[in-house]
């Protein structure tokens, strides 16, 4: 079974890892390392919630509501 | 002992000039201290990554057979509309340019601003062609009164940045108290202080590494969009007279620099278009400006980390649009913001920045990579920045 949070998709060329998104995540299914400053994205915890999509200013998560 | 950069570039063109980062030297001044550090490293380089409003394009167009004035017509790059009021060929579009049927923030809706000024000029640095359409009315010199074209690079003499208002040497921590969602320069701020938004490398900013202005000034070189350009002038909105704590860095938006650098020599990999919800289109843009390290006062600059700079906490539901309620609620050390979240009165509050530190360090290591190589020169600025302190005891 599909998991819904398939969905949604991170552009790794388009995103800079700013951390803009992160704290409109309310599952921390997108998270940040905060050594690396490397962002990362976990289908599984996301519930397509689709705010990253309207915060993201490098339009770097693309998807849409199943 | 001090250094002069003259001196310093000697190394650089024998390959031989020692260079960190600026997050790197916190540790190379922890372990060594700094009258070592001073004596023994020649170069901190700085680098950010965000966006950088009031940013723009002069764009000068090659003329056709029968030419054409554009100066006091009308012209647009698909569909934006760039400034002719200037010349015959030449052209300023602004990153925050829209195209007039842009509904903007129509029916209380807000805009997805996805393609303006910004998005034109990264197009062109791809080395993509955009549609020019220009109406003029047309003089004995220049006669030709219609043009639409497909141009790139190419077909322009010459095509440069001219940013008015770049690297805020510290910016506003954005929250919203009111009880509805904002939309902002800073992002989406969600209401009760439901999160904030902030917007600066910290320690690895340019001028938080030269808090006085004693090696960054007028005719600086600088790293830009992946070209080597200059500081032109102080920015709009350079304020000097900041408060500031006592390492000298302001705890306010302080001091600006205006940028130049030659588009053609510009890559996407350090320049992008983005497009804030809401609020509208502007550039992002990578910049690294390297310090000279002269004497022992700009290695106390240099190491400043995240814990010792400070912004504040500014209200933007209700006292920045409006002028209402408290100017500030607070501040927060750059090292708390990057923690992940921060505490307002009773509340932690989860941050998100707009400038990337992760591409921040890139463009320092970057730039470090140049000078180590030989291929980024230091440059004597040609004159001060107001307000800068060129005594070294002053800057301690």
């Amino acid at each position: 079974m599909k998991n819904i949070g398939e969905e949604i998709r991170r552009l790794e060329d388009r995103c800079t890892s700013c951390t803009a998104c992160i704290p409109h995540c309310p599952t921390r299914a997108l998270d940040v390392d905060r050594k690396s400053w490397q962002v990362s994205f976990d289908a599984k915890k996301c519930v397509v919630c689709l705010s990253c999509l309207e915060v993201c200013i490098y339009k770097a998560m693309l998807g849409s509501f199943p | 002992m001090s250094k002069t950069i003259s001196e310093i570039n000697e190394k650089v063109r024998s390959g031989k000039a020692v260079v960190f980062t600026a997050e790197e030297i916190i540790d190379v001044v922890r372990k060594k201290g700094v009258p070592k550090t001073a004596r023994e490293v020649d170069v901190v380089t700085t680098g950010t990554f965000s966006p950088m409003c009031s940013s723009g394009a002069f764009l000068n167009i090659k003329q056709t057979k029968e030419k054409m004035k554009f100066g006091g017509g009308i012209v647009t790059l698909n569909g934006v509309p760039a400034y002719a009021g200037i010349a015959a060929a030449d052209i300023y579009l602004g990153a925050a340019a829209m195209p007039e049927e842009d509904p903007g923030n129509a029916n209380g809706k807000p805009g997805k601003f996805r393609y303006g000024g910004a998005h034109v000029i990264q197009e062109l640095v791809a080395g993509k062609k955009v549609t020019l359409k220009a109406l003029g009315y047309g003089t004995d010199c220049y006669p030709k009164k219609h043009r639409k074209q497909e141009i790139g690079l190419e077909e322009m003499n010459d095509a440069f940045l001219f940013n008015p208002r770049n690297c805020h040497q510290n910016y506003n921590v954005a929250v919203n108290i009111s009880n509805k969602p904002v939309y902002t320069y800073l992002g989406k701020l969600k209401p009760n202080i439901g999160n904030a938004g902030y917007c600066s490398a910290g320690q690895l900013s340019p001028l938080f590494n030269d808090p006085h202005y004693r090696t960054i000034g007028i005719g600086t070189r600088v790293f830009i969009g992946g070209a080597q350009g200059y500081v032109a002038w102080p920015g709009t909105q350079h304020n000097p007279a900041a408060s500031r704590l006592e390492n000298g860095t302001p705890r306010t938006p302080a001091g600006t620099l205006a940028l130049v650098g030659d588009i053609r020599r510009m890559s996407t990999e350090w320049l992008r278009a983005v497009s804030f919800t809401g609020y509208g289109a502007t550039l992002s843009l990578a910049v690294g400006i390297p310090i000279p390290i002269l004497d022992e006062a700009v290695v106390q600059s240099v190491s400043v980390t995240d814990a010792e700079i400070k912004a504040p906490i500014v209200d933007y539901g209700c006292f920045y649009p409006r002028g209402e309620g408290n100017a500030t609620l607070g501040e927060a050390t750059y090292a708390q913001l990057k923690s992940g979240s921060i505490r307002i009165g009773e509340k932690d509050v989860p941050t998100g920045s707009f400038s990337s530190y992760l591409l921040a360090r890139k463009v320092a290591g970057h730039l470090k990579g140049l000078i180590e190589h030989g291929d980024f020169l230091l440059s004597e600025a040609q004159a001060s920045l107001p307000g800068a302190v060129e005594d070294k005891e002053a800057a301690a």
